[in-house]
């Protein structure tokens, strides 16, 4: 009878999650560029085991982003920094807006110094779920993993069916659910969700006024990119210093 | 479970036709209840997701129209394990009936999951999970890891049991660990190190056969370590020995891991290198090596000084960074170097210390002219010197960190050093009257014996608070330096009358003690304070005091007794306080960042000097200064690839002791130097601008720095030639002086990857003063460099480097027209690097310099032709053989040209030229070989 009541509650508790129809959730993103050199095919063990020594240390503390949705639309933008001790940078930042409904994209990405507007039909990723689970922001979530054939890499995702919402950071989504974490390549860069707030009201989704950028679509950003890596591979330059990863 | 799945497998029908058929289910849980809102994923034989649902209130799914003949249906419930169950298609709709979802149990929802938040990872029936993400006391062992892992059992005799079966066997990253015997291993690992604990079925012979799984009653346990706790290391020594007994020894070593590093470095040799690099440096520092030497000295401006020291020509003040970087002095030196350095980081504790023995000499001839114009006549100096050095010296540094909260570090550093130089110079020097009439000659002998002791501690306290970018530094240091220096100055002095006769001879023999005490105390402190997202405040305060105590003693010889000069010797005392308050406003809207500031500056001078029979001379020193500095720097990020930033600030520089102090030096009787003490602190206006744009797609990047000085009560000598063209010098205070430099530089790709290019070019010029018998003399040099390299790497293993350095100097004498000078250096350079095949390697370089000066009637080449064959070989290229040839034209020497107000100056310096060698090398972690150039940025 007891385990019952707690099923009621469950239930309630769920149904009521069913319904919210926004939230906000701030993501950490922290590229491990220690991890990226460890990896790059040109440098010597003692060039690798140098750079482990003298930059070993860890002090990374990534950068925030936030992913607000509403229905069927969300937009994933970087978190303006409220600890910038006297110092403040260009902010023009990459934006992903997402029509989950049209399956459509409105984003703003820079690549190697030029700003695109990318409206096009939402990436389509091929997921294939795993027999594992781990709580992450408080949520019970199940992996899957897919192949980012840009970066050439295996991209683990982290995703709860307790938000309905399919979409995730960076623009990554179809798994039935919210992807709260993201890790390429294992431990080249980790996207983590650090806090999760719903809503059941809507939220007005903070869309800036100006999205002007060349025009392009996914197909030939990706091609650029792919590009670029490639090149900087073989001309022994870290790729990452000039596009993200 | 697996009944059912059998079940529908056997029951299915081998279909021909691929059709549409729907699977439909109910999720219930152990208790028969309905699973609500249970996501169900339709997967392909691949896990991939197809297409997803959810039960509804009943705890029935349907997906419908499926078109995989093969599939998998996957379940997910909040709390319950995952279900996995493969579908065979064969015809009609398939109804999976209840499928049950079990609870996963309370222990590892809770304590893996929820508590430690590891993955749980599910296999069969089997869970497994990173036992890394399990908080346990430091210093834990395994042991201590294992008993807070759910599902194991450990026993008081250290006696494992996972899921009731014991483990019999334990390995470490899959290799036995000392004893296969589990009980020692757990006891023996630090819980910190290990990443993962795997258990499995201890496979029996017959298992391993068929391949068919016995019901075992053992089991297995494989630990995995942590990457950064698998021990690092690298190592390399190289010898060799060459024609001209050459030789050459070196060798480093560093073992690291999460928190120690130990390295040790060694060389000796005389090959004119000291033979460290910058992969040294970083090698010898670790995680020392960058940014972490504080600037104490809180002021305006944000940026970290890496190399602070100096500290006169004794070297007494350097720190052992500095040992790494020495330059080419020429001559034929010769270097014995060692040192040990010790890193902890663990926590909030981090601890640095090193050792560092320098040994080092140098013997060199110096050929040297200079030309000082008159207003009247010119003067030609021509110097022959020997130079024989040799330094020994000890430096200890230490440095302790303590996070006494996230908030709060206490930083503490100690320096010791001990230095021992010994230098004799001998030659002769002649001076001419107009470039002909010779007017007097002197031979010179002067030795010096030098030991100075250095301590040095300092104290640092940061606070931070809760609020961002609020802060409070406070500092204290102390100085101590205590220098001995025992000097001879022996010197005959010949005076010849215009008609070329023997007019007077002077001897000089001297034996000199120059002692100085010198001790500084500093004290800093800066609060740093956001008044608003836009603006940040700073305020800031510095004191100093340097304190000297010295006494130069000269002692003549007389009939080779030994009686004090009480004229040329002194006693003194300094004393130089300073007081820096200031503040600084920077404002931040978007894009740009402007800072204001402002300082006011107090500098108290107070000395005394005498000489050692007091009633002789003696006098004071007591100055104030006051002095306000403003500052002004803008910077901005104009768009993601382009920054500019431009600044104004005021360095005042208080005048040096021995400027100040009006004490007639004869030390040079030919050359006597007075002090002045009514110097004030001079002044230098300075504007800096620096624009920079890149174009990342195409590799292109281009820079613009323009900066500019304005000079007020700059210090400049006024000099006072006599008859017997025995010059005094003294300094004087003059305004007016300037100085600017603009340099623009663009490199761009060719051909991407294989031929790229490097150009720059700067204009400089600077106005300086000269005070020659009363006459000013302005001095006028414009500088022009270019600068051409193209790098080409057209294949893998092929890398060739060309480079043109050009610069022309132009000095204008208003007082002398007929003396302006056009001094030449060109540069050009030719590298080769190939690899050979099998291992072999090929290195070579060709560097020719050419010096001119038509006025001096100079014109010198200079072709320096290196190269090098080497063979790697050993397992992983370990070793290397190396034969190399250095300066293969035997024309190394080291040429100087320069010009100052009223004074034009070159010299040569004979080096070590050609020689062979033949030396071999092992690296533990194999060699790298060098065609290409060391690309530092990773």
């Amino acid at each position: 009878m007891r385990n019952k009541i707690w099923l009621i509650l469950v239930v309630c508790i769920i149904s009521g999650n069913l319904h919210s129809q926004s939230g906000k959730i701030t993501f950490n993103r922290k590229v491990n560029w220690l991890n990226i050199i460890k990896k790059l095919p040109y440098l010597s063990q003692e060039e690798k085991d140098r750079t482990m020594l003298v930059w070993g240390k860890d002090t990374n503390k990534g950068q925030d982003y936030i992913l607000t949705y509403v229905d069927s639309m969300s937009i994933y933008l970087e978190k303006e920094s409220d600890e910038n001790f006297g110092y403040n940078w260009s902010d023009d930042p990459d934006i992903i807006l997402r029509n989950h409904s049209a399956k459509s994209t409105k984003d703003i990405r820079f690549l190697l110094g030029k700003k695109y507007l990318i409206e096009d039909d939402m990436p389509r990723y091929k997921w294939k779920i795993l027999n594992e689970l781990k709580d992450v922001a408080g949520y019970v979530c199940m992996k899957a993993e897919t192949r980012d054939t840009v970066n050439n890499i295996v991209v683990e995702a982290w995703f709860t069916d307790k938000i309905p919402f399919r979409g995730g950071p960076e623009g990554f989504s179809g798994l039935p659910g919210m992807i709260l974490a993201l890790d390429m390549n294992i431990d080249d860069v980790n996207i983590v969700a650090t806090k999760v707030e719903l809503s059941e009201t809507p939220i007005v989704l903070p869309i800036p006024k100006k999205m002007k950028g060349k025009a392009t679509t996914y197909q030939d950003y990706n091609e650029k990119k792919m590009k670029h890596i490639k090149l900087s591979v073989e001309g022994k330059r870290n790729p990452y210093w000039d596009v993200p990863y | 479970m697996k009944k059912l799945v059998f079940l529908l497998i056997m029951m299915a029908n081998v279909s021909l036709f691929a059709q549409k058929y729907n699977i439909k289910g109910t999720i219930q849980d152990t208790l028969n209840e309905p699973l609500i809102a249970a996501t169900v994923m339709l997967l392909d034989m691949d896990s991939v997701l197809v297409e997803y649902t959810q039960t509804d209130a009943k705890g029935v799914f349907e997906f419908k129209g499926v078109r995989d003949q093969q599939c998998i249906i996957k379940t997910s419930y909040l709390g319950y394990f995952p279900q996995t169950i493969p579908i065979k298609h064969t015809s009609g709709n398939i109804d999976m009936g209840i499928l049950k979802m079990e609870e996963i149990g309370k222990e590892l929802m809770e304590i893996v999951i929820k508590e430690a938040k590891a993955p749980l990872r599910l296999r069969g029936d089997t869970v497994e999970y990173d036992a890394s993400q399990f908080k346990v006391p430091e210093g834990s062992t395994l042991e201590d890891l294992l008993r807070r892992l759910p599902g194991l059992e450990v026993g008081q005799d250290g006696s494992i049991e996972a899921d009731g079966k014991g483990v019999s066997k334990l390995t470490v990253d899959g290799k036995t660990f000392f004893s296969d015997d589990p009980k020692f291993a757990i006891k023996n690992l630090p819980a910190e190190g290990v990443s993962k604990v795997q258990v499995f079925d201890k496979k029996n012979e017959e298992a391993l056969l068929t391949g068919k799984s016995s019901a075992t009653e053992e089991k297995t346990m494989n630990i995995e370590l942590k990457e950064e706790f698998k021990k690092g290391g690298f190592g390399k020594v190289t010898a060799g020995g060459g024609v001209e007994s050459r030789g050459e020894l070196k060798g480093n070593y560093n073992k690291f891991d999460s928190k120690n590093q130990f390295s040790l470095v060694g060389v000796a040799n005389n090959t004119g290198r000291n033979g460290l690099s910058w992969d040294d440096y970083q090698d010898f520092m670790g995680a020392n090596a960058w940014g972490n030497n504080d600037d104490y000295d809180y002021g305006f401006g944000g940026g970290n000084r890496w190399f602070g020291g100096g500290g006169g020509g004794s070297g007494l003040e350097n720190k052992v960074s500095q040992s790494f970087f020495s330059g080419n002095n020429g001559g034929f030196p010769t270097n014995i170097l060692g040192g040990a350095n010790y890193n902890y980081d663990h926590k909030k504790n981090r601890v640095a210390s090193r050792y560092f023995y320098q040994n080092t000499g140098n013997v060199k001839e110096t050929f040297s002219n200079s030309r000082t114009f008159l207003p009247d006549f010119s003067l030609d100096n021509g110097r022959y010197e020997l130079d024989d050095r040799k330094n020994t010296n000890h430096r200890a540094e230490f440095v302790v960190e303590h996070d006494i909260d996230s908030l709060f570090t206490v930083i503490a550093t100690s320096d010791l050093a001990f230095v021992n130089n010994t230098n004799t110079q001998s030659g002769s020097l002649s001076i001419k009257r107009d470039a002909n009439q010779l007017t007097s000659t002197s031979e010179f002998n002067n030795g010096s014996e030098l030991e100075g002791q250095l301590i040095n501690a300092s104290m640092l306290l940061r606070k931070k608070f809760k609020k961002a970018g609020r802060a409070i530094g406070v500092n204290f240091s102390y100085l101590s330096t205590d220098v001995t220096d025992n000097q001879t100055r022996f010197s005959t002095n010949t005076f010849l009358s215009s008609s070329g006769e023997l007019d007077s001879l002077a001897f000089l023999r001297q034996y000199n003690i120059d002692d100085l005490n010198k001790y500084v105390l500093k004290a800093n402190a800066l609060i740093s304070e956001p008044l608003s997202k836009k603006f940040f405040l700073k305020v800031f305060y510095n004191f100093s005091s340097r304190n000297e105590d010295g006494q130069r003693i000269v002692n003549d010889e007389e009939n080779q007794n030994r009686v004090t000069n009480n004229f040329l010797s002194r006693i003194y005392e300094n004393q130089i306080q300073n007081h820096r308050l200031g503040t600084s406003l920077t404002f931040s809207p978007k894009i740009i960042n402007v800072t204001i500031g402002a300082a006011q500056q107090v500098f108290d001078l107070n000395g005394t000097y005498r000489s050692p029979q007091a009633d002789l001379f003696s006098g004071k020193v007591d100055n104030s200064f006051d002095v306000f500095i403003p500052y002004i720097d803008i910077n901005a990020n104009i768009s993601r690839n382009t920054w500019m930033s431009a600044d104004y600030s005021l360095n005042v520089e208080e005048p040096t002791i021995e400027n100040l102090l009006p004490v007639v030096d004869y030390t040079n009787p030919l050359y006597i130097i007075e002090g002045n003490p009514d110097l004030l602190p001079s002044r230098s206006h300075d504007i800096g601008t620096y624009i920079s744009h890149s174009w990342p797609s195409s590799g292109i990047r281009a820079n613009l720095n323009l900066s500019y000085s304005y000079f007020e009560d700059q210090v400049i000598y006024k000099q006072n030639v006599d008859e017997n063209l025995v010059t005094s010098s003294k300094p004087i205070n003059y305004s007016g002086g300037n100085q600017f430099w603009s340099n623009a530089g663009v490199s761009f790709p060719i051909i991407r990857n294989k031929l790229k290019a490097r150009l720059s070019a700067a204009y400089t010029g600077s106005k300086s003063f000269a005070l020659v018998n009363e006459v000013l003399n302005t001095t006028d040099t414009r500088g022009k460099r270019g600068n051409i390299n193209f790098d080409i790497t057209p294949v893998d293993g092929v890398a060739i480097y060309l480079s043109a350095n050009l610069y022309t100097s132009n000095t204008a004498y208003d007082i002398d027209k007929t003396q302006d000078q056009d001094i030449i250096r060109n540069n050009y350079n030719v590298e080769f690097n190939t690899k050979l095949g099998k291992g072999w390697f090929w290195n070579s370089s060709l560097a020719y310099s050419i010096f001119t000066n038509e006025r001096f009637g100079i014109a010198q080449e200079i072709p320096i032709l290196n190269m090098s064959i080497y063979k790697q070989f050993l397992k992983g290229n370990r070793g290397e053989l190396r034969l190399s040839l250095y300066d293969a034209f035997n024309k190394n020497v080291l040429i100087s040209q320069n010009t100052s107000p009223s004074r034009v100056f070159d010299s040569r310096t004979p080096s070590l030229a050609r020689y062979g060698m033949l030396s071999f090398s092992y690296n533990i972690k194999g060699m790298k070989s060098s065609v290409e150039r060391n690309n530092y940025w990773y």
